[in-house]
């Protein structure tokens, strides 16, 4: 136990130092809320990747692989193809954030619709939908220090002392704001997905050469795919990809990113610079715990995959190291969530409606973030058997952002009506369906209920951008913020062919 | 229509536009996931359902990756 706990406290104390040395001084909200706009592709690169992907990584969807197979392999489409998604979006919502000065996801969309109370809306759903993640993050570190200690800790004490850390870590986070979690990404992304990507396929090539595990002796059923006559319907994998494509950039803590960076040539760069590594981490991951589902003990408890295997084949240091990545994955994911929720509640929330200066949003955020890491710290603590059901849920919600968001960005015609309309119609859709029909619906092909949701949601918002016809000052309003991107776009294509032009 | 009016109309050259397409296609076009559904025959010990998955996410990267290097060899972003 001296080893396991003594891996975790040397890793924790050294993010503490570079947090500590990185001596960050909140001089405004923008400092606070988006780390003044200053980040290379190098930190937003790894900032994306440590938020994106969570220490339940390891558990959750190395346990799918273990127990469903070749499914869980939607995970990673998803993830990359969501990558292309942000490409799209960076130039327009990087130049938006600049010149209007936005902080947050809502800030973006209460611009483009000319609207106060969608920004509360979105707020709304973005902060409920991302309470039962964190709160599901800090359980998972229940399943990693019940390991740490050898089985000494009852798994509720487990969860308790994993809450306990991922609290105290929060002290560094309420403190320093983004930039703090930034710099902090960036150490605690290189444990997780570089030293991990290594820890993985030295396991994976332990598994084969030394314990003769191969993708030979897995029964059949790991390698379905539901299709035509399955259980879930023809639709399902479309859907869940599908979904969790556009549903990545909803997330509040995700999308803060497009503003983190000092540029749109970075947020291009970066995303070139996370996909070879997210690419590595998944496979191996998904590969690895494919094969780890013939590790003695794993068919029994296929979420502690990573845990088991790595005690195995490497004993307490490996054990005490695996802990260190699940854990360093764990705290990028519960701080950018957690400072992404303060900023929303002052922001958008209190912001909205009382007109505050910056010392007062930077209050009001860190009393924010304050009182959500003490519910999710107490939520987590409690008997919660229908979380994982809530999450799903609020991830079928949160996707319902999306019609706004980048039909916004893209198609001059939506209005504050349809955005409105179709987000509330598109997340109570979800919602209702989802409690009837949990995870898929068998009458729809197995598509499942965000995808519904979101069909309902396009069609309302379309309906009205040709129902209800803006003003000629909000038609022009609007224009000026396409031309705008226009403008950048064509300076930087004029700049690009002046430098090209021989002497 | 000169070709610089419609660079300017297009962020994206035609080709990593219709390369984005094709990732979005293979990813989540049901036909092609159907196809491979339960196809374990083994390329140098991984089944041909794993290395779909696997040529996927691999020809999504490359796109991102070749969508920048494009951008950037060309001075076109900032």
């Amino acid at each position: 136990m001296l080893i396991t706990f003594g891996c975790i406290a040397i890793f924790f104390a050294v993010i503490v130092v570079i947090l500590q040395l990185s001596g960050i001084r909140d001089r405004d909200f923008t400092e606070y809320a988006v780390g003044g706009r200053s980040f290379g592709p190098g930190y937003q690169a790894m900032s994306f990747l440590n938020t994106w992907y969570p220490g339940a990584m390891f558990t959750a969807f190395g346990g799918m692989a273990a127990s469903a197979g070749v499914i869980s392999f939607y995970v990673l489409s998803y993830s990359l193809l969501t990558v292309v998604l942000m490409y799209l979006i960076a130039r327009p919502v990087w130049i938006w954030g600049k010149t209007f000065g936005l902080h947050t996801q809502p800030d973006l969309l209460a611009l483009r619709f000319n609207s106060r109370h969608i920004k509360t809306i979105a707020a709304v759903i973005g902060i409920a939908s991302g309470i039962p993640w964190l709160v599901l993050g800090m359980q998972a570190l229940g399943t990693l220090f019940q390991y740490m200690s050898l089985g000494t800790l009852s798994f509720s004490e487990a969860v308790i002392v994993g809450v306990a850390i991922i609290a105290l870590r929060q002290v560094w986070t309420v403190r320093m704001g983004m930039r703090g979690v930034v710099i902090s990404d960036f150490a605690q992304g290189i444990v997780a997905y570089v030293i991990g990507v290594i820890v993985l396929l030295g396991l994976i090539a332990w598994m084969v050469l030394s314990q003769d595990i191969t993708f030979s002796s897995l029964d059949d059923a790991k390698f379905a795919i539901p299709s035509l006559g399955s259980k879930e319907g023809p639709l399902y994998v479309f859907s869940l990809i599908l979904t969790g494509t556009i549903g990545g950039w909803c997330w509040p803590y995700i999308f803060v990113r497009l503003f983190t960076a000092d540029g749109v040539h970075s947020l291009k760069k970066s995303a070139a610079l996370a996909v070879p590594l997210s690419l590595a981490f998944g496979v191996s991951l998904l590969m690895f715990g494919m094969l780890g589902a013939q590790v003695q003990g794993v068919s029994a408890a296929p979420n502690d995959v990573w845990f088991i295997v790595a005690q195995k084949a490497g004993g307490l240091w490996l054990l005490g190291l695996a802990g260190v990545i699940v854990l360093a994955a764990s705290m990028g994911h519960a701080d950018g969530n957690i400072q992404a929720t303060g900023a929303q509640i002052a922001n958008d929330l209190v912001g909205n409606y009382w007109n505050l200066d910056q010392r007062q949003l930077i209050i009001i955020a860190k009393i924010g973030m304050l009182a959500l890491t003490i519910l999710a710290s107490w939520l987590a603590c409690l008997d919660l058997p229908a979380l994982f059901q809530l999450a799903v849920l609020a991830y079928q919600g949160i996707i319902q952002l999306a019609v706004p968001q980048f039909l916004g960005i893209f198609w001059k015609r939506g209005n504050t009506y349809g955005a409105i309309g179709g987000m509330v119609a598109g997340f109570v859709t979800a919602i209702v369906l989802e409690l009837i029909y949990p995870g898929y619906l068998p009458w729809a092909f197995g598509l499942t209920s965000g995808a519904v949701g979101l069909a309902v949601n396009l069609a309302i918002y379309v309906a009205a951008a040709y129902l209800f016809p803006r003003s000629g000052a909000e038609q022009q309003r609007v224009d000026g913020l396409f031309k705008l991107v226009e403008e950048k776009q064509s300076a930087a294509f004029a700049g690009s062919r002046v430098a090209t032009q021989p002497a | 229509m000169p070709a610089f009016k419609r660079d300017l109309r297009n962020a994206q050259p035609r080709w990593v536009s219709a390369w984005f397409c094709a990732d979005a296609i293979i990813a989540l076009a049901p036909p092609l996931y159907w196809a491979f559904d339960g196809d374990r025959t083994p390329i140098l010990g991984v089944p041909v359902v794993v290395l779909y998955f696997i040529a996927v996410s691999t020809c999504t990267a490359l796109s991102i990756i070749a969508a920048y290097l494009s951008e950037a060899f060309r001075g076109e972003i900032n």
